[in-house]
């Protein structure tokens, strides 16, 4: 009986809403640490089951794909903030753009660059260059240029929590730290986590963070398929 | 909510509509989201049930990445061949980026 209520995607979209639940809870009572975001545990929880279970990925994606079809319009829905940024922006527009432009593809072209020579295989490479966007526009983007979605999902999770944790203090270290400059690098490098870490720090640093993130989000998605 | 929504779908059907139109690399639904903002500057002015269902739907982003993510199980080899020297690409290039986002913004403030 239990094997055949595993098969059904109803059983696997609850199991991902409460894997969710329980992580969102764990966040709260671990006072929001940025290493551990919902999306991390409630994907722990998951796949953990679907491994305990022996479910095979094809199953679990027919209750998923319910979730996963919600993030066509959260894309779409990323043309509110970036209305309101770009007012709060307006004066210093300029120079916000060639931090974006300049600080986002260092970062891709040295992240795709070794990609290229010490792993060599043209799939992970293409994926590799969506990494530094937030991940409902990495999966848009690895979709359309013939890379992994799965893979952009992780690499993004996991550049993310990493940038969370060392670029304010990096920063600080060379003493370029200031509410504009760690909050663009945050959200440059470290997207939706590095974004929530901003929050952390101040109002300014997260408005920066915000605004940072979805700037190179649109960006990248519209230069990069042209690019692979 | 529900009528925000609708709309998001619409400018999400849009983008796909003109991706296969002019056939464009770049995902339907960033089309989307362009043809979105378009129509906002126009109007000078966010449709409020366009912006109570973006407000509404980006905070769950979490649970919806979720099913996504949990496909990283189909790449177990990528990750047991390649997954530590992924981490350590994954956290070099964060320092390059970082400091040019920094040093861009200082050099242009003076």
């Amino acid at each position: 009986m239990l094997a055949n209520i595993l098969q059904l995607p109803m059983t696997w979209l609850t199991i991902t809403l409460g894997a969710y639940l329980l992580g969102l809870k764990l966040y709260q009572s671990l006072n929001k640490a940025s290493w551990l975001p919902p999306v991390l545990s409630g994907f722990l929880i998951v796949t953990f089951l679907l491994w305990v279970t022996e479910t095979p990925y094809s199953t679990y994606e027919q209750g998923g794909q319910l979730l996963s079809f919600f993030l066509g319009p959260v894309v779409v829905g990323l043309a509110v903030p970036l209305f309101h940024h770009f007012h709060q922006m307006k004066k210093q527009l300029l120079i916000i753009l060639a931090a974006i432009i300049t600080g986002s593809f260092t970062t891709v072209v040295v992240a795709v660059a070794l990609t290229h020579y010490w792993i060599g295989i043209d799939a992970i490479t293409t994926t590799m260059a969506s990494k530094s966007v937030t991940t409902p526009v990495a999966v848009a983007i690895t979709e359309q240029t013939q890379g992994i979605p799965a893979l952009a999902a992780a690499f993004v999770m996991v550049t993310g929590i990493i940038g969370a944790a060392i670029i304010p203090l990096l920063l600080k270290l060379l003493k370029l730290d200031s509410p504009q400059t760690t909050g663009m690098a945050l959200g440059i490098c470290a997207h939706a986590v590095g974004t929530s870490r901003a929050i952390e720090l101040g109002q300014e640093y997260a408005a920066y963070s915000a605004m940072a993130m979805t700037l190179t989000a649109s960006l990248h998605a519209i230069v990069l398929p042209w690019l692979l | 909510m529900l009528a925000g929504l609708f709309a998001l779908l619409v400018f999400l059907i849009l983008g796909e509509a003109t991706q296969s139109w002019v056939a464009i690399p770049v995902p339907s639904s960033i089309i989307g989201m362009v043809l979105l903002l378009i129509f906002i500057i126009l109007k000078n002015k966010i449709p409020q049930n366009i912006e109570i269902a973006a407000n509404k739907l980006a905070p769950l982003l979490p649970l919806f990445i979720i099913p996504i993510s949990a496909g990283l199980i189909t790449q177990t080899e990528i990750i047991q061949l390649h997954g530590l020297k992924l981490l350590l690409i994954l956290t070099i290039s964060l320092i390059p980026g970082a400091l040019v986002t920094a040093l861009v913004l200082k050099l242009g403030k003076h």
